[in-house]
């Protein structure tokens, strides 16, 4: 055997890896323990890119519930439906589901391009690509988050006249810690229990007809990207209120329907606080 | 990220000039052959006559015409030439083990090999196949070429030719 | 870091120079573009036009050799990349660069490589242009031979993902002996004995709250061929150990995969058995990522690869998350002055292969199949599931009729499980029956004309279909080619898809330059697949090496 040293070499510095390997005994998981919250809690939006053709998307819905059910009000979850297979409206998918700022945020953080479902976190990561998360890596990004404090707390008041089918909204935003950045005030409409068809590659068949689609983004009162929120810079104590008010749409429903206001910076598209309340609470 | 392209360039300007008055000789690459042995291609071997490679696959229609081509003519050109083709397949596991009752089924007559990492593919800087080359007696690469049209073989025989 | 590159790249230019007695510098371009249209007939409109009309993918390869030194690197362009490609492929950079040398036999390559243990089926990083795929490592690898016959391996890398690198670091062992060459005694013997064995560990670091999820996780395989004459069989198995991932809905049960060969060719006939099962191996660099872009292993589909238009309408792509299947494949050439040989013999290519799901049962009562966060389900090694996912039967026979002649007929009967198939969407087995007739023509000396005649049929789907194809060759630039496919079966939309296309090339240079429609497919390499829209325009293709 010629050169003996680099054999033993290759195998001395090698052999390690066999030692490499994981095997885990039952059980899998672990009960997380979420802290409890009193009050002007920190709260986390979950936006999850769907579009009811996308047979592997109820997999994400599903795991947005679950979040839901273990983080309860610390947690926001909204259904974003865009791109490819959410306009598409073949067959018996009749049901359009998207909004102009849904299908605005799809084509700028790139989600229906990156393959759905996928969803991001607070829009944490933009723009190095990071914003774009897995299903199975929210759990992991909503804890991470869940570490800090609320740097502001959102109130939302709602008026709901059923004659006019109008509805009155007031935002109360309370600054809590000194933030130096611009912030814009984004408010949006959902409606859950909505059902109508959608695909799933897991169902036989893979068309379901009765399917419950939850947390649906139906509409943004603030545009695409909010409304500045007025100042340069906020300090603990700042309270901003904002009202908004609009005529609902007639196929809605509004006992179904919540407000979602969410802060973000201006520049990074971070979201720093979310909130949510059903219109007729 | 631009400066590391100009630096690469500057290096390419100082090694152009010199690098192109030369042929390559074949790199020294481990490919298999179909019984499954590791052989480098510092092994081929022909006793001075030219050596032609050729890059084909089991999929791949006009490798199988052009290989189909010469193994009609082969008798002809090894009794002029005493040139060797040498049939390099880039098949990956759906078709390795196909390789050689395909070569056998279609009765070629060259020695047949599997490049199954593509290393030999990406050593003689093949995009497309079928990708052929010649070799002189130095093993250097005189001539190659890519693609085939029906009658391609002719060029190819010209080429030996003239060596 | 990149101001130390830059210095080292700089003082290295002279070093060059120096080398270059016998170092040699060579590389390769290749570009395809597209121009897109709008086209009412086949549904496309100004919203679902790429916005950028013009759409390009390019790279070029750099490759600079001495004897015991090499050294190369790629560079990727693509503003924007073509549609059917993933969108995080837009933009340019160096996506493959490397440094490889060998000293007393000891190879070591730092930087980008591709590697292949056995069949790939525990480890393979390979690129695929035209497919999108690159998962090529970033790391060390290592190769060296301690005696003759034996060969061992080893690697440490990241994953390529797009222009960026995934989270997951494989390690990688491989070692293969030939038993014939490493032992004097059986140097001259008939039988050719090779065995080999592999190691494959991948660390991602645990952050769910929710799972435990193994940070290490491991797979062996093992494998054997044996050659005796004109046989030859071989087999390789795997075994993984729990990975839960995105691609299996977080189960935590090994995977293993088997695939096995058993061939016998001789001068004018070929046979080849093979085998395959898998049960749960996708293996990714990053658990989180669902799609094959950073897959560490390669699952081949034991389908026979197509390439006329209408029989890769349907083509089948490995199921990761289990399946089994055969595949028999016979080459067989009638002698001429036979009978049936007529004056230049006739070529007879028969293939048969499947796919079936494999059967799962539940782990216990309270658990349904596949649920995540257990043990998954259990299966049988050798029970086969209820689900067809593919079948085919496919004849070629070909014919040189005199000196300026030559008949290709081909018929392939396919049946493809759309619903578990992804790609088309729910609808059923579809069973299609395909004929193809080839001829080609010598008209004049390097003048060629071939034409192809195809006909699908289907009552599922789309429908039927028919091609048409000519082709003028004048060897060695020249072709021009006009096809047209048309779904005169479909119950929607009746759709011509007309094409016209001309190349010149020479020597290694070739320019393709194409007009017309292309329908909407799925384009497939061994076991992975990628979806591309159709589209109306130009099409423009230039590939070089020097």
């Amino acid at each position: 055997m010629n050169n003996l040293k680099y054999f033993f070499a290759f195998i001395f510095t090698f052999s390690n890896i066999f030692q490499s390997c994981d095997v885990i005994e039952g059980p899998f998981t672990e009960e997380i323990i979420v802290e409890e919250c009193a009050e002007k809690c920190k709260k986390i939006l979950l936006e999850d890119y769907t579009g009811h053709k996308c047979g592997n998307c109820p997999r994400a819905a599903e795991k947005a519930e679950e979040l839901k059910e273990i983080y309860g009000d610390q947690l926001i979850p909204i259904a974003v439906h865009a791109g490819f297979f959410a306009s598409d409206f073949g067959g018996n998918f009749t049901t359009n589901f998207t909004s102009n700022a849904g299908n605005e945020w799809d084509a700028f953080f790139g989600n229906s391009a990156a393959g759905n479902p996928n969803g991001m976190v607070n829009r944490v990561g933009y723009p190095s690509s990071d914003h774009i998360t897995q299903h199975s890596q929210w759990a992991q990004k909503v804890d991470e988050l869940l570490q800090s404090d609320a740097q502001i707390h959102i109130e939302i008041e709602t008026e709901f006249n059923a004659s006019s089918n109008s509805l009155t909204i007031e935002t109360t935003t309370e600054i809590l810690e000194t933030i130096s950045v611009p912030l814009s005030l984004n408010v949006i409409l959902t409606e859950s229990h909505i059902i109508a068809y959608q695909t799933d590659y897991d169902a036989d068949p893979q068309e379901i007809a009765d399917y419950e689609h939850n947390h649906v983004m139906r509409k943004s009162l603030t545009g695409s990207w909010g409304e500045d929120l007025g100042q340069s810079d906020y300090n603990n104590g700042d309270v901003i209120s904002n009202t908004f008010s609009l005529t609902l749409d007639e196929d809605w429903v509004v006992e179904e329907m919540s407000v979602v206001a969410f802060v973000s910076n201006t520049n990074s598209y971070q979201v720093i606080q979310a909130e949510e309340t059903y219109i007729m609470e | 990220m631009k400066k590391t392209l100009i630096s690469i360039l500057f290096i390419l300007a100082n090694t152009f000039c010199f690098a192109q008055t030369k042929n390559t000789t074949l790199p020294s690459v481990s490919i298999k052959s179909i019984e499954g042995k590791t052989i480098n291609t510092d092994s081929f071997e022909n006793q001075g006559n030219p050596i032609v490679i050729s890059f084909w696959a089991t999929w791949c229609k006009p490798c199988a015409k052009e290989l189909n081509a010469i193994s009609e003519v082969y008798d002809d050109w090894q009794e002029e030439t005493g040139v060797k083709v040498i049939a390099v397949s880039i098949d990956d596991s759906r078709n390795a083990a196909k390789v050689a009752p395909f070569a056998n089924g279609k009765d070629w007559p060259f020695e047949i090999y599997i490049d199954a990492n593509s290393d030999l593919k990406r050593a003689l800087n093949v995009n497309a196949i079928p990708h052929t080359f010649l070799l002189n007696a130095n093993k250097e690469i005189v001539w190659q070429h890519t693609s085939y049209l029906d009658g391609d073989e002719e060029e190819l025989y010209e080429e030996i030719l003239k060596l | 870091m990149k101001k130390v590159l830059y210095g080292l790249l700089l003082s290295s230019g002279p070093l060059f120079s120096q080398g270059i007695q016998n170092g040699h510098l060579s590389g390769n371009f290749q570009s395809n573009s597209q121009l897109y249209y709008e086209d009412a007939n086949l549904g496309i409109t100004s919203e679902n036009l790429p916005s950028e009309k013009f759409l390009i993918n390019s790279f070029a390869n750099l490759l600079y050799t001495t004897s015991n030194f090499s050294a190369g690197m790629r560079y990727e362009a693509n503003h924007n990349v073509l549609l059917g490609f993933d969108k995080r492929y837009n933009g340019e950079g160096i996506t493959y660069r490397y440094t490889q040398f060998n000293k007393d036999g000891l190879d070591i390559t730092l930087g980008n490589f591709y590697e292949q243990f056995g069949s790939g089926m525990i480890l393979r990083a390979y690129e695929e242009r035209n497919l999108g795929y690159d998962n090529a490592f970033d790391g060390i690898r290592l190769k060296y031979s301690p005696f003759k016959g034996l060969y061992l391996k080893s690697l440490i890398g990241k994953q390529r993902l797009y222009f960026d690198k995934a989270e997951g670091i494989v390690r990688g062992f491989d070692g293969e002996i030939s038993l014939n060459e490493s032992f004097e005694s059986l140097s001259d013997i008939k039988t050719q004995v090779m065995i080999g064995g592999s190691f494959v560990s991948k660390f991602q670091k645990d952050l769910d709250p929710i799972f435990i999820l193994p940070e290490n996780v491991a797979s062996w395989a093992s494998r054997f061929s044996i050659y005796h004459g004109k046989w030859m069989v071989g087999a390789e198995y795997v075994y993984k150990y729990n990975d839960p991932s995105a691609t299996n809905n977080f189960i935590y049960k090994e995977g293993q995969a088997l695939l096995a060969n058993l061939s016998y060719s001789k001068k004018g006939f070929g046979l080849s058995l093979a085998a395959k099962r898998i049960d749960n191996m996708s293996f990714n660099s990053d658990r989180n990522l669902s799609g094959q872009e950073v897959s560490i292993n390669f699952l081949p589909a034991l389908t026979k690869q197509h390439t006329y238009a209408l029989a890769t309408i349907y083509p089948y792509g490995t199921i990761a998350n289990g399946e089994m299947g055969l595949q028999a494949d016979l080459n067989y050439k009638i002698k001429k002055g036979s009978l049936l040989g007529g004056k230049y013999g006739v070529g007879i290519l028969a293939n048969f292969s499947n796919a079936y799901s494999i059967h799962k049962s539940p782990i216990n009562e309270d658990t349904a199949i596949g649920a995540s966060g257990t043990l998954g389900y259990t299966s049988d090694f050798f029970k086969v599931g209820d689900d067809k996912y593919f079948q085919e039967f496919s004849l070629e026979i070909s014919k040189k009729i005199n000196r300026k002649l030559k008949l290709i007929g081909t018929y392939l009967n396919t049946h493809y499980n759309s619903n578990f198939i992804v790609g088309y969407g729910n609808y059923g087995m579809i069973k299609a029956g395909i004929w193809v007739l080839e001829t080609q023509y010598k008209l004049k000396p390097k003048h060629s004309i071939r034409t192809e005649l195809q006909h699908l049929k289907t009552a599922q789907h789309e429908g039927n279909w028919a091609m048409g194809l000519i082709e003028y060759t004048v060897s060695p630039h020249y072709f021009l080619a006009i096809q047209n496919l048309y779904n005169y079966g479909n119950k929607i939309n009746k759709t011509h898809y007309p094409n016209i296309s001309a190349g010149y090339t020479k020597n290694t240079t070739r320019f393709a330059l194409g007009y017309g429609k292309q329908r909407q497919g799925i384009f497939c390499v061994g076991g992975v697949c990628r979806e591309v829209p159709k589209s109306n325009g130009f099409s423009l293709s230039i590939t070089s090496s020097f």
